[in-house]
């Protein structure tokens, strides 16, 4: 690898191809994953710039049938563990549809693998297929003991319950979509995440209750579909909490520790089937909260589903709040 | 920036021997540099041995008008985009200054612009649009249409 303040010549002609290997990586970030592996042709230099990226991003998207893409992700694989598995990798991005096939799921488990070896600090993996592949054990105490992850998404994988404690010293943003794992397992990974910032929970699907408590945490997003999910707490200080909450809910109870003031909010919905609209509600009660800054807040809605219209909801909230007061 | 006092400026010098005066506002988003006029060294003269003139110019340019906090971003996007509309050797220059100075924003700007030159090329079309000579064995040459077409067509013989 070349330094990023190397001397170069002023009379260079051919302009890209005398530029150092950091400029050309950092160029190749900013292309699509076949994009940029057309640049290996581009001149002798280019040639193994590809294998020693820091940073990849395979989007099934971008290719035209799921036959190239797992080619290509072998093939960069190899020949990346094969010259350059020593070099760190900044980002990783895969979203792809996860095959049932072995060998193939064993090559994003692979490229995982050597990402979180290789330092990763911002790991994206999406399936877009519609199950859920199971994440071998291994890799997820990997991935959930990663010291240089600042940003992890996961969207759309099963991991199975963890029993040993989990520490991800450097993880800032948490963003868990459509993915099946345990309030346990998930609670061990908050909690060990000491500079936590941002949690992104959608589509969660977890079982029992889930606690989350975390002082660093300044954003909180929400999206559950969790059919036994009973309570949800929102505990500490936030700046911003949005809350979408889809599923035949029970109740739902949030608790919102305020701004740097003493009082806190308490919203507390019953609902007996309709989904959408107590997603709706819920958003609406909870930024009437944020608005009154005061005591406690309760709301109990059990069966008046004729009143869900949208305007009539409007009124039902204005109603409330002069009880409130 | 306080307006009664003197805005202090540092002078930079390009290769071919030109100086220019620029605010310290300006200066700082050189990064790589900062610490030569934070040290007490304000005043003399800071040579940048690999960036001449001409490119010294345009990039001081790009950091005026980023240190100012009264253009807007929709004026900030035109000018952006009215900036990396050069030559390809002025564009290259350009992004090894910023390298060398290590000025991100601008670092970003013109590596997205090469990027979006590339995409969705092919090989040959990336070698003529740079003018880079063809380097390669008649074997590599091979390689690189078959990887290609197996990209962009999925017409992968061994598939």
């Amino acid at each position: 690898m070349e330094k990023d303040d190397q001397e170069f010549s002023i009379n260079n002609v051919d302009g890209i191809s005398e530029l150092p290997d950091s400029i050309c990586h950092h160029i190749m970030s900013f292309l699509p994953a076949k994009d940029a592996r057309m640049t290996t042709f581009l001149a002798r230099r280019w040639r193994s710039l590809w294998y020693s990226s820091p940073v990849y991003d395979f989007d099934q998207d971008s290719f035209v049938t799921d036959r190239i893409i797992w080619k290509f992700l072998e093939e960069t694989l190899v020949r990346r563990k094969r010259n350059f598995s020593n070099l760190s990798i900044e980002k990783f991005r895969v979203c792809v549809h996860m095959s049932k096939i072995v060998d193939l799921r064993n090559i994003v488990w692979n490229w995982i693998g050597l990402a979180v070896r290789s330092n990763v600090k911002e790991l994206s993996i999406i399936n877009s297929e519609r199950y859920y592949p199971i994440v071998p054990p291994a890799l997820s105490i990997s991935i959930f003991t990663a010291k240089s992850i600042t940003k992890l998404e996961i969207v759309r994988f099963y991991f199975i319950e963890i029993g040993i404690s989990l520490s991800l010293p450097s993880l800032q943003e948490l963003v868990l979509r459509n993915t099946l794992m345990g309030c346990a397992t998930l609670e061990k990974i908050i909690c060990g995440c000491p500079v936590l910032k941002k949690l992104h929970l959608q589509s969660w699907k977890g079982g029992r209750e889930l606690e989350i408590s975390k002082e660093t945490l300044t954003e909180l997003h929400v999206k559950l579909d969790a059919p036994n999910l009973r309570g949800l707490d929102y505990l500490g200080k936030m700046a911003t909490v949005s809350s979408v909450l889809s599923s035949p809910l029970l109740e739902v109870s949030i608790d919102m520790g305020s701004d740097g003031h003493n009082s806190t909010q308490y919203v507390k919905l019953k609902n007996s089937r309709s989904q959408k609209k107590c997603g709706w509600l819920v958003k609406r009660l909870q930024a009437y909260s944020y608005l009154k800054n005061h005591g406690r807040v309760s709301f109990i809605e059990s069966t008046a589903s004729r009143i869900w219209r949208k305007n009539k909801i409007e009124e039902t909230i204005s109603e409330k709040k002069m009880d409130f007061q | 920036m306080s307006s009664t006092e003197a805005k202090k400026m540092v002078v930079l010098k390009s290769f071919d021997g030109v100086t220019f005066e620029v605010e310290e506002s300006v200066a700082v988003q050189f990064e790589s540099i900062r610490h030569m006029f934070e040290d007490n060294l304000a005043g003399s003269v800071i040579p940048l041995s690999n960036i001449k003139s001409e490119i010294l110019s345009k990039v001081i340019d790009y950091c005026k008008r980023h240190a100012d906090d009264t253009t807007d971003e929709e004026d900030l996007k035109a000018f952006d985009a009215d900036f990396v509309k050069v030559e390809h050797g002025t564009l290259f220059d350009i992004i090894r200054a910023a390298n060398y100075l290590n000025i991100k924003s601008l670092l970003d700007l013109t590596c997205q612009t090469v990027a979006d030159m590339i995409k969705g090329k092919t090989p040959a079309e990336i070698r003529e649009l740079f003018n880079i000579s063809d380097e390669f064995t008649p074997e590599e040459e091979e390689e690189a249409s078959i990887i290609t077409r197996f990209i962009y067509m999925d017409r992968y013989a061994d598939c």
